[in-house]
């Protein structure tokens, strides 16, 4: 049971849930970098969230299958073929032994999971099978897939209805090439009255799980920018001393010591994996009390399809 | 007042400021001993706390953590638990240790004697998993950064700059000027604690030749 890698550019790796509550020893998150992708794609082929899906970054992606599979394609969406035959996104479809699956560029969004019912096995780490890349822990080898890889697949647990499963339309959530993500004031957001939460930002090329640098027309802080060394976590918008915003991915370091102007809310930070270089961002302002409300509706309608799912 | 401040931190994190920087450790461990609360991680001068808000909305979790820290008795708390790790101090495992005991006019016997009787705890842990940053270097001792930073530092490295140690529990890029290497394994892949050295733990450094 297993498939094999034939191309995998520029960067793919094995994703799961992230690892939690060891943070103060330095092991940061890692997992899914659009984690709501991933958990649909695990629901179409009766996958628990924590079984590790391929996350392919940008493509172009093919694999061939040594065994008959049942798999799904969600995230960022591209044109997906199966031995030549187009298939959609967001439906469990049938791959046969010898068929190879191949998918182009997405047009907008950057990351596409391909889920495969019983899960592809990686390396756990701290109950938990995403790659971290800079310290070559847990997924396959501790790095990116490359050609010639042969990925081997679980024994799937649950039994397919004979009906394809279908991601209600509700659900899937076009991309386009502008964000705005819903944020609360971080500890050093600048006191002083500013337009901030009017203005766009452009994501340049620096972008990887780690982060994503944003350009644009940033505060100038007043405070002392060495600032003592404080936890902080995915969705931390800092400011750096060049002027440009650094927003934190899941493969974020655990502490930092850089202004952190904002907060992007738990209820969007699965947005974050899919912003590619040369997208916008604005961010909408929100109290913590708003962001609470705004994340059990999110989190409400989620639970609707997929019981077990946490943002 | 155990805190100075708690602040909000985004839309589901509080930063604890503590009034005695001493007490982040007894702090945090009788947050998480609560086993509550998503992360409790601490810096330098703070402990921050990640929390659900689909479980407990922002203010009941600031409540929930003032409650938390009243029911603790600080002073009582039992001392963190203590490591002794051996360091080798060959040129290949210390690479910088003439040129940091020169920067301070000392042999590098004598300026090992002034680390190695300080009174050393981890302070906090980040930048890589298990990196271990060192307090309770005295001040007097002055060492900085690498001004080109190594591309490959080998696990076990023991790094100075003034005022701290800094281990490295993997292999990977360093810039701290590296004066031994210790024997102990510091991190463990397959294990459920992966990481030997937590925030608070007392470190004994003893130099084996």
């Amino acid at each position: 049971m297993s498939l094999e890698i034939i191309q995998a550019s520029p960067q793919s790796t094995l994703q799961a849930t992230p690892r939690t509550g060891m943070r103060h020893v330095g092991i940061p998150a890692s997992g899914a970098a659009d984690p709501v992708s991933h958990a649909l794609g695990a629901r179409l082929v009766g996958n628990d969230i924590s079984c590790a899906s391929i996350e392919i970054t940008y493509g172009p992606f093919e694999a061939v299958f040594h065994c008959n599979a049942h798999i799904s394609l969600t995230g960022a969406v591209s044109e997906a073929h199966i031995n030549d035959k187009p298939v959609p996104f967001h439906e469990t479809l049938k791959v046969r032994s010898g068929e190879t699956l191949k998918l182009g560029h997405p047009t907008a969004g950057l990351r596409t999971y391909v889920s495969v019912g019983g899960g592809l096995k990686g390396e756990v780490f701290a109950s938990s099978p995403s790659t971290y890349l800079p310290a070559h822990l847990g997924g396959f080898d501790g790095r990116a897939l490359m050609s010639g890889d042969v990925l081997a697949i679980g024994e799937a647990s649950f039994h397919l209805p004979d009906e394809p499963l279908r991601t209600p339309s509700e659900l899937q959530l076009p991309f386009t090439n502008a964000f705005a993500l819903r944020a609360t004031s971080g500890p050093d957001f600048p006191d002083r009255k500013t337009d901030f939460w009017s203005r766009s930002f452009s994501a340049t090329r620096r972008a990887s799980r780690i982060g994503i640098e944003l350009d644009g027309d940033f505060p100038t802080l007043e405070l002392n920018r060495n600032l003592p060394s404080a936890g902080i976590f995915p969705g931390a918008l800092q400011l750096p001393p060049q002027g440009r915003g650094f927003l934190l991915l899941p493969d974020c370091q655990t502490t930092g010591g850089y202004p952190h102007i904002l907060q992007v809310n738990r209820s969007d930070r699965h947005l974050m994996g899919q912003i590619r270089p040369g997208d916008s961002v604005m961010f909408l302002k929100r109290t913590p009390d708003e962001a609470a409300a705004d994340l059990k509706q999110k989190q409400e309608l989620l639970l609707t399809w997929m019981p077990d799912f946490r943002l | 007042m155990i805190l100075q401040k708690i602040l909000a931190c985004g839309d589901d994190a509080y930063r604890l400021m503590p009034s005695d920087n001493h007490q982040r450790h007894a702090i945090a461990e009788a947050l998480r001993s609560k086993g509550v609360w998503s992360e409790v991680v601490v810096g330098r001068e703070s402990v921050t706390v990640q929390y659900d808000p689909c479980e407990t909305s922002p203010e009941a979790t600031r409540k929930l953590i003032l409650s938390a820290l009243d029911q603790v008795n600080l002073v009582t708390q039992k001392s963190a638990s203590s490591v002794t790790l051996r360091m080798r101090i060959d040129e290949k495992s210390a690479p910088e240790l003439v040129t940091c005991a020169e920067a301070n006019g000392l042999s590098a016997n004598e300026f090992l004697d002034r680390i190695t009787g300080s009174d050393l705890m981890v302070d906090m842990l980040g930048f890589a998993p298990g990196f271990a940053y060192v307090s309770g270097v005295g001040d007097a001792l002055v060492g900085k950064r690498l001004e080109h930073p190594r591309q490959l530092t080998h696990a076990g490295s023991v790094g100075f700059i003034q005022g701290f140690l800094g281990i490295y529990a993997l292999d990977g890029p360093g810039g701290w000027p590296i004066i031994g290497q210790v024997s102990e394994r510091l991190f463990d892949k397959t294990s459920d604690n992966p990481v030997l050295l937590a925030p608070g733990t007392r470190i004994k450094l003893e130099v084996s030749q």
